[in-house]
């Protein structure tokens, strides 16, 4: 009974992702030359890949942005979820979070084209920088790096604040409040009980973060203005250019970086699991 | 404590500010869809609607908007199906493999999109469905499926056990207890997950820009690519307009009530 209930979901995700992927990766063992894909197997994509200094960078620049802005939106995003835990008004409470859904339901092309009007040479951040004297001319804030930065961390925040909301909202108040009977202030109540009790919900977030950081695509791409190339948008333009081996070799290396990364904090997280029993 | 109060207020200052961060984008969007220029500028020149006929009267855009309303419906119906079914299984059976199941049909949410569509693409290719908004529904519903197995999973875990058994005592049958027992309870989370699942698959752009042909795009695709050629109010018209009746659906079924299944949680684990 249970394999039948599996049944249509099995067929979508093995037949329809897992399948398909061994079918794309395929690609990569085989070569392109002279604008042709030649389908003998050879490690030699590989090897050009690895050895090309503009897929190195890429690479570096996409893992830097990601770290950087999976560390932003860590710190962000775990005071957001602490103060929205806080929150005692139901009206405000949900407010603030379909506010903080706007990125799940609304399109990433929308978003991206809101921090492009917001952030660009006579949009509103300069306009009020200028008048305030803060700065004397317009600052370039899009087409670089901190514009896909600041995009990445608005259109995946939800996915930090969520778990850590959620880990927040498992604590029993009882830990807390002895905590403060038996003397410990608010700093050490947590640093001691809720910091560590709410670790979990830490990682996953970290984990979707990090992970759909690596891959996006439309933010960099959009706020980019093809000035800053990440991985994800190199495969794009490896696949327009019909080099399917090339984007097939950078989709493996992405998707180990980030199943390793993945594979690493689950070990992390289970260090934590004894904590699970306070609970 | 005087410290309390003090500290409570400077975090909700800054629980304001990341609302307005949040809210920021899609708030001068809107803004934007009204000036009577076509560069963007603040503070906006004047007021139009210019825009809002043009898009309209475009019926690049208007195709476009029924071909996602047809995709999206159709990878919600496939994935509520699916993953109904699937979260039934998962919750309430014991069998070997249960966990591995489950965690292979969440991995799609951390595997990078453009990696799925390329899949999807190759997979079109061989099928010699590419172009098709079949291949695009299949794609979609390979996104969408691990939302909806998290949301209905969590909600179906969650319910109390005993009232089943009661119905069952008091002579109701399976099909009943299912339709007048089980379904009430989950009725809310379902409608969430099924409002969600057609989200992801209408705002889809990182897989689905390797699966459209020219003149058969998505909408959202169909706005990329306009963005990557132009930035004038055109664009925010139609953003305005997605966003106005995404935020009606929204409030009608509730998405982000306390309480309801959110995304992204227990997945960690």
């Amino acid at each position: 009974m249970a394999l039948l209930l599996l049944l249509p979901s099995a067929v979508i995700i093995i037949g329809f992702f897992i399948v398909p992927m061994f079918g794309f990766y395929q690609y990569g063992f085989y070569s392109f030359v002279k604008g042709k894909i030649i389908e003998t197997f050879t490690f030699d994509t590989f090897k050009a890949y690895f050895t090309d200094p503009f897929y190195a960078r890429t690479m570096v620049l996409t893992l830097k942005s990601a770290l950087y802005t999976t560390g932003i939106a860590l710190v962000v995003g775990y005071f957001t979820a602490y103060a929205f835990n806080k929150v005692k008004s139901p009206a405000v409470q949900r407010i603030v979070s379909i506010t903080l859904f706007l990125p799940l339901v609304v399109s990433l092309v929308v978003l991206s084209y809101g921090w492009l009007v917001l952030l660009s040479g006579t949009g509103i951040v300069n306009y009020l920088a200028l008048r305030l004297g803060l700065i004397h001319e317009p600052a370039k804030m899009v087409y670089n790096e901190f514009g896909v930065r600041v995009a990445l961390v608005h259109s995946l925040l939800p996915f930090m604040v969520f778990p850590i909301s959620s880990a927040l909202g498992q604590i029993k108040p009882v830990l807390k409040e002895s905590a403060s009977d038996l003397g410990a202030n608010w700093l050490v109540t947590f640093v001691r009980i809720t910091l560590p009790l709410s670790l979990h919900g830490v990682i996953s977030g970290i984990r979707l973060f990090f992970t759909l950081c690596m891959g996006s695509f439309v933010v960099p791409f959009l706020l980019g203005g093809g000035r800053v190339n990440l991985v994800a948008g190199a495969i794009y333009n490896d696949m327009i250019a019909m080099n399917w081996p090339n984007a097939a070799v950078a989709a493996m290396f992405l998707l180990v970086l980030c199943t390793g990364l993945l594979l690493g904090l689950d070990r992390l997280a289970r260090r934590f699991m004894y904590l699970e029993g306070a609970k | 404590m005087p410290g309390q109060k003090w500290r409570t207020r400077l975090l909700m200052v800054f629980l304001a500010l990341v609302v307005s961060f949040m809210a920021a984008p899609v708030f001068f969007v809107v803004l934007a869809s009204f000036n009577n220029v076509a560069y963007n500028t603040f503070p906006p020149r004047g007021f139009s609607l210019q825009w809002y006929s043009s898009v309209l009267r475009s019926p690049v855009f208007v195709k476009a908007f029924y071909r996602s309303v047809v995709v999206a419906g159709t990878t919600t119906l496939v994935t509520m199906v699916a993953g109904i079914t699937a979260s039934f299984a998962l919750v309430r059976y014991q069998f070997t493999g249960r966990g591995l199941s489950k965690a292979v049909f969440l991995t799609p949410i951390v595997t990078p999109k453009i990696a799925i569509g390329l899949s999807s693409f190759i997979l079109a290719l061989r099928l010699n469905i590419y172009g098709s908004l079949t291949s695009i529904v299949l794609c979609h519903s390979v996104i969408a499926l691990p939302y909806v197995i998290s949301m209905a999973s969590t909600a179906l875990a969650g319910l109390d056990g005993r009232l089943e058994e009661a119905a069952m005592d008091l002579g109701a049958t399976s099909p009943k207890v299912l339709s007048r027992v089980i379904f009430p309870q989950i009725r809310v989370a379902l409608a969430v997950s099924a409002v969600f699942a057609f989200l992801r698959s209408f705002e889809q752009v990182n897989a689905t820009i390797f699966l459209v042909q020219p003149g058969k795009n998505t909408l959202a695709v169909e706005m990329f690519l306009y963005l990557e050629r132009f930035q004038d109010p055109t664009i925010a018209a139609v953003a305005t307009i997605l966003v106005a009746i995404t935020i009606a659906v929204v409030s009608v079924v509730g998405l982000g009530t306390p309480g309801t299944g959110m995304p992204g949680v227990g997945l960690g684990r």
